[in-house]
């Protein structure tokens, strides 16, 4: 899953990846989940993602 | 797991004791590509290895060069490994341009190797050099010289060319699928012009007048010529009379006012087609069912899952009417000219009449030709 916008990624582990975005706060939770930072404020993310939440604004 | 492209270009490892994820969102900020892992470390090319540095100073450790550069950097013999890779590389150029294997497809009865000892003949094996191999003109030569193979195609994957090939039905020789006997016989009634004997006896002479079913060519061989039978061929000319008529009708039916119907309408989304509404009784004398897809494209050339399948009864009533005497002669002309020419497009034209007259019914017309053809034909027969 690729994801752009991100402005920092607040939590990082293989089951649980919290990124902030532009738009607000994403969460993904999986198994043996991996990220890939790029150019241009774009993270990729992958492994076994099974729950992703949008959270509008910079604050969970 | 590492990317291929840092692989090949190099890459390191670096380390970080703030965590992974503070890591991983000052590599975001700096603008530097990398693979974070969960345990804090992480991968950088080797091209970025001098920005992480001078960003992020001595808070991260930097491990020695990695990958195929890293290879190089840290051998002592980096002269003899630049040789050995020039070397290598042109030798995997070299050899992947010469044919490995030859594979063939689509054969039955043709056995691979009488494929391969064929396309052998033709300048195409194991050992030619892709550059030098026309496979068209192969493919042209292989056509011509072997009468089995109707189509071939041969296809470059790799190093390996696949040969798809398609068999004749038909038999290599002509002259051998003629088994049996046969003599040629007579079309229609004619006078002889001329006749070509290829195999058997002329029964005939030029001038001589023949019907239909008379013998031309005998497949019969004479005592004197060592007797038996054979499959007569030959040509044989023949003058024919023929008479070519055309007749119209003075009465015909119009289409009168049509009025218009739906006979049908379903949507297909996907594969799911959804009839909505379907009409199936007759709708008169005369009608004409219009059949309609409608389908729906986006701006980008993306055409929607979505098609309206309509189906429209157009119904026309008749209305008789007759035609005049010049429209009569002018569509029975048309029509005996058709024929004509249809009749007369293999034959020797001498001579056209034409003649015509009006009838109860309408208008009639005829030619008599007169013209030269074929007018032999073989007749098989059993020599029991």
């Amino acid at each position: 899953m690729l994801i752009g916008g991100v402005v920092g990624i607040r939590e990082y582990s293989d089951t649980d990846i919290t990124l902030a975005t532009h738009g607000g706060i994403v969460g993904i939770v999986g198994k043996r989940l991996a990220l890939t930072v790029y150019e241009g404020n774009s993270v990729e993310i992958v492994g076994r993602i099974e729950e992703v939440t949008f959270c509008y604004g910079k604050n969970k | 797991m590492v990317k291929i492209s840092k692989l090949i270009l190099g890459y390191r490892r670096i380390g970080a004791a703030c965590g992974s994820a503070e890591l991983a969102s000052r590599l975001l900020r700096l603008g530097i590509s990398a693979q974070i892992a969960a345990d804090g470390s992480a991968t950088v090319s080797e091209r970025d290895i001098a920005r992480v540095r001078a960003a992020l100073g001595g808070s991260v450790t930097v491990s020695e060069p990695l990958g195929l550069v890293g290879i190089y950097r840290r051998t002592r013999y980096k002269a003899l490994t630049a040789v050995s890779l020039l070397v290598s590389f042109l030798l995997v150029t070299y050899l992947s341009g010469a044919v490995w294997d030859v594979r063939i497809e689509g054969n039955t009865t043709l056995t691979d190797s009488s494929v391969r000892e064929s396309l052998a003949k033709c300048g195409f094996s194991v050992g030619k050099r892709w550059h030098s191999v026309d496979t068209a003109a192969i493919e042209a030569k292989l056509l011509s010289e072997c009468r089995s193979i109707s189509w071939v195609n041969i296809n470059r994957r790799g190093t390996v060319a696949y040969v798809t090939v398609s068999e004749s039905d038909l038999p290599d020789e002509q002259g051998d699928s003629r088994t049996g006997y046969a003599n040629i016989v007579a079309t229609c009634d004619c006078v002889i012009e001329e006749i070509t004997v290829v195999r058997g006896r002329a029964e005939v002479k030029r001038g001589d007048a023949v019907k239909r079913g008379d013998i031309l060519i005998s497949g019969i061989i004479p005592d004197a010529s060592g007797g038996g039978f054979t499959y007569a061929e030959g040509s044989v000319i023949g003058r024919v009379e023929e008479c070519i008529s055309a007749s119209v009708c003075r009465e015909y039916a119009v289409r009168g006012e049509k009025s218009e119907k739906c006979a049908a309408l379903s949507v297909k989304i996907f594969d799911f087609q959804l009839n909505i509404f379907k009409k199936y009784r007759n709708f008169g004398d005369e009608y004409v069912i219009i059949k309609e897809i409608d389908s729906f494209s986006l701006p980008g050339g993306a055409r929607l899952p979505l098609q309206i399948f309509t189906e429209r009864a157009i119904i026309y009533s008749t209305v008789p009417a007759s035609y005049t005497d010049e429209e009569l002669v002018r569509i029975a002309a048309a029509r005996l000219d058709a024929l004509t020419v249809s009749r007369l497009s293999s034959a020797t034209l001498y001579r056209l009449r034409t003649d015509g007259g009006f009838t109860d019914m309408g208008y009639e017309m005829h030619s008599i030709a007169v013209f030269a053809e074929e007018v032999g034909t073989p007749l098989e027969f059993s020599a029991e």
